[in-house]
């Protein structure tokens, strides 16, 4: 499988744009009640963070959460299944 | 064309919703407006689903606009009446003193889905039936199957049904005798069309893949998930011969409480049940008890659950008396409510 191909803003504006568009609706980056995405930090010290890559030839974080949609919660391992596979 | 603005503003929230907010496809970041013989219908779609509505306008106007843009315009302008001119490939569009010029996309590149032929319709409540059990619904991407709700025909009822595997829900409704619901097999609705329905009678037509669900001059068309839900019927357990009866909020309060000891490694909340008594037990990086007074006289039961689990489970039960019906600490618990005498609610144990 071909690696995908990194994406990192090229300057402050279109930094500004990945983040209005990605990181503004994501569960990771909710800056009214302190959570900071740590992708999105490591990419202001100058770190290409791996999450971001081309994608159809656009922009694209792997991972992204909607925020407009429940977080999902991991599955609780100790419950029993009720159609185990 | 010429259109009320607030008349505008409630149908562009409507349909807007049909829009993904990331597309890569620009088209499906539009919504499709087409004014003619006097009514203007804006259309929306994510190629699963698709929104349409209809409100009186004047004049003609055909062309797809921005949704987020739009519907952020409309929302905010000032005047009573918003208009919309073609002006080459733009559209400008506006309301009191407000002019905004937009990008258009040409409607023939809007993807159109079509409805087929739907051998079902009834007239009902769909969103009360499904309230109940919408909780239950899967967000595991890996059993996609079970990310909506089951819906099926049975004795002249219709029975919803949503699982994750670890809880499941199931509502019913009475259907009149002379609707046909008895033409259709079960079929799945996915979650965002579940999340999208209006409340109140909705008209609802069945095909084997679509259903469409009209509400006065809105329509949604969806699409259905193609898969065969599991056979949900033999995890509701018949012979749970245990019954404790408790008060919904009690329990639900005393659940959430000590679920504040548990930790992420663990959430089991364990009950120990015997004459009058429930006792709650966490163990997690501290640990937490509780109990609460139940009618019960048998021997004692010892069963664990997720609390999480709990909490959800009772809060889709309505207040007042719970019943948890439990054959032994290994197997499904089942809850009702002499209150919604059509829900029925699984849980399955958790190891303690």
């Amino acid at each position: 499988m071909t690696k995908p191909r990194p994406y990192m803003p090229s300057n402050g504006t279109e930094g500004d744009w990945f983040e209005s568009q990605w990181c503004a609706d994501c569960h990771h980056d909710d800056y009214d009640n302190d959570v900071y995405c740590a992708l999105l930090s490591k990419a202001h010290c100058g770190d290409q963070p791996d999450e971001w890559i081309y994608r159809d030839d656009k922009p694209t974080c792997t991972a992204f959460r909607d925020a407009s949609k429940p977080m999902p919660i991991p599955r609780c391992p100790d419950t029993l299944e009720m159609f185990p596979e | 064309m010429r259109i009320a603005r607030n008349d505008f503003a409630r149908l562009l929230q409507q349909v807007v919703k049909a829009v993904n907010s990331r597309n890569t496809i620009p088209v499906l970041g539009t919504l499709r407006l087409e004014a003619s013989g006097g009514a203007l219908t804006v259309t929306a779609t994510d190629l699963d689903l698709e929104i349409s509505g209809s409100i009186e306008a004047e004049g003609d106007y055909i062309g797809c606009i921005d949704a987020r843009m739009l519907a952020g315009a409309v929302g905010k302008f000032k005047g009573d009446e918003v208009t919309i001119e073609a002006d080459g490939d733009d559209a400008v569009i506006k309301s009191g003193r407000s002019r905004f010029k937009m990008q258009t996309i040409p409607v023939g590149d809007f993807p159109t889905m079509d409805g087929g032929k739907f051998g079902a319709t009834l007239a009902l409540d769909l969103a009360a039936l499904f309230a109940p059990v919408a909780f239950a619904m899967s967000v595991e991407d890996a059993r996609y199957y079970l990310n909506g709700i089951y819906m099926h025909p049975v004795d002249g009822k219709l029975v919803a049904v949503a699982t994750d595997g670890h809880r499941l829900s199931a509502n019913s409704v009475d259907v009149p005798h002379e609707q046909p619901t008895a033409v259709f097999e079960g079929i799945i609705i996915p979650t965002k069309t579940v999340n999208l329905l209006p409340k109140g009678e909705v008209t609802v037509d069945i095909s084997d893949a679509k259903i469409r669900i009209t509400d006065g001059k809105t329509t949604i068309l969806s699409k259905l998930i193609d898969c065969v839900f599991p056979d949900y019927q033999r995890v509701i357990p018949s012979g749970n011969d245990k019954n404790i009866v408790f008060d919904n909020a009690t329990m639900r309060d005393a659940a959430d409480r000590v679920a504040l000891a548990s930790n992420e490694r663990g959430r089991a909340v364990k009950m120990t049940i015997t004459e009058g008594v429930c006792d709650l037990t966490v163990r997690g990086d501290a640990e937490g008890t509780d109990s609460v007074s139940v009618d019960y006289s048998g021997e004692e039961v010892n069963i664990g659950f997720n609390s999480r689990y709990v909490v959800d489970v009772l809060g889709a039960l309505p207040p007042g008396d719970v019943n948890m019906a439990v054959a032994d600490g290994g197997s499904p618990a089942l809850l009702t409510s002499d209150k919604a005498p059509s829900q029925r609610i699984v849980i399955m144990p958790m190891r303690v």
